[in-house]
Order: C-alpha cells, then sequence, then structure tokens
C-alpha cells in the first residue's frame, strides 16, 4: 500500500508528467527527420523511454490520487 | 548536406542539454520526496537520464559534434598553484595533494605533469584535439 503523498511530491509528479510527454513527442518528430541512423535510433528510444516514465508518473499519481479519496 | 549536419549536430546537442536538466530535476525531487516509493521513482528516472546523456555524448564525439578539450600543461600548473594555495595551512593538505604518504607535489604532480607534458609536447591531431 502506497503511502499519501505530499503537495511537493504531487507537484513534482505532475510536472514530470508534463515534461515527459513534451520530451517524447519532439523526440519522436525529431527521429523523423535526422537522417544519421544511430542519432535517429537514439532519439526513438529517448521517445519510448519518456513514454515509459510517462506511464510510471501517471502510476504513482494514480495510486497517490485513490489513497487520498478513500 | 552542411544544413542536414549542422541541424543533426543541434538536435544532439538539444537533447544532451536537455537529458541534464532532467537529471538534475529528478535529483532534486528525489531529494525532497518523503515518500519512499516516490523517492526512487525519481532516483531512477534520474539514474536513466545519466544513462542517456551518456550514450548521447559518447554519439556526439563519435561523430565529431563535440570535441572534448584537454587541458594543458599551463591549466594544470596554474590549477595546481591555486591548489597549493588554497590548502596551505589546512590540517591533511599534503595527503590530499600527493595520497597517502606521500609529499605534496610528489605522486599525484608526477603523473599530472608527465600525462599533460607528453601531451602538451606532440602536434595537435585533427579537430584541435592534442594527440599524445
Amino acid at each position: 500500500m502506497m503511502q499519501q503523498m505530499t503537495a511537493a511530491e504531487a507537484l513534482w509528479v505532475n510536472e514530470s508528467i508534463r515534461k515527459a510527454v513534451s520530451a517524447a513527442q519532439s523526440a519522436a518528430v525529431e527521429s523523423g527527420m535526422v537522417q544519421d541512423p544511430q542519432l535517429r535510433q537514439f532519439l526513438q528510444s529517448e521517445s519510448q523511454r519518456h513514454s515509459r516514465n510517462l506511464q510510471r508518473f501517471q502510476g504513482t499519481m494514480g495510486v497517490a490520487s485513490q489513497g487520498v479519496r478513500q | 548536406m552542411a544544413n542536414g549536419v549542422i541541424s543533426e549536430a543541434s538536435i544532439a546537442y538539444k537533447c544532451s542539454a536537455s537529458l541534464k536538466h532532467e537529471a538534475i530535476s529528478a535529483a532534486i525531487a528525489a531529494c525532497e520526496a518523503v515518500n519512499p516509493q516516490v523517492r526512487q521513482l525519481f532516483l531512477q528516472a534520474c539514474q536513466e537520464a545519466i544513462q542517456a546523456q551518456g550514450q548521447i555524448a559518447d554519439l556526439m564525439v563519435q561523430k565529431g559534434w563535440y570535441v572534448p578539450l584537454q587541458a594543458t600543461a599551463a591549466n594544470m600548473d596554474n590549477f595546481m598553484q591555486n591548489l597549493q594555495q588554497w590548502t596551505a595551512g589546512a590540517p591533511g593538505a599534503h595527503i590530499a595533494l600527493g595520497g597517502v604518504g606521500a609529499q605534496a607535489g610528489g605522486q599525484f604532480g608526477a603523473q599530472v605533469g608527465g600525462q599533460v607534458g607528453a601531451q602538451a609536447g606532440a602536434p595537435a591531431g585533427p579537430q584541435g584535439r592534442v594527440q599524445a
């Protein structure tokens, strides 16, 4: 069972979600713009990493908000 | 295409800079977190950002988009001079400078001086790098 989140933690997680969405999108767009195969691969993996982070942060936020409501 | 090269180097540079900021933000968030799960989440994010930044930095060096400057003999002389000045009179200063059991400017000075001296005497290679 997850402990309750502090307001500061919720703000950090919220901000991280916002940044992860933006970073995942821009990395995906940039990977389509570059010709270098290594850089393209790196940008694709970055986009995936940001998407994974987004899911983790959303999961943490979801569990914490359920804890607050109960 | 020159434009293509510049744009790819710029994208890589921007990516590296954002990863550094991401690592710093995650580290601060981890330090401020009270909840152990949240702390762990940010620690993991910080570690992954540092790893990704290392990858892009390696790629940038490999492609010639980033050339780390080598320390010159003059840089190291200046550094050692300042270090000796700052640590003069501080307890254990001789240990910090030369390692345990060594005199100030002994072991460390000889190693650094040797490496830098060898590089400084050699001709500069491609991309402004000093080769040993």
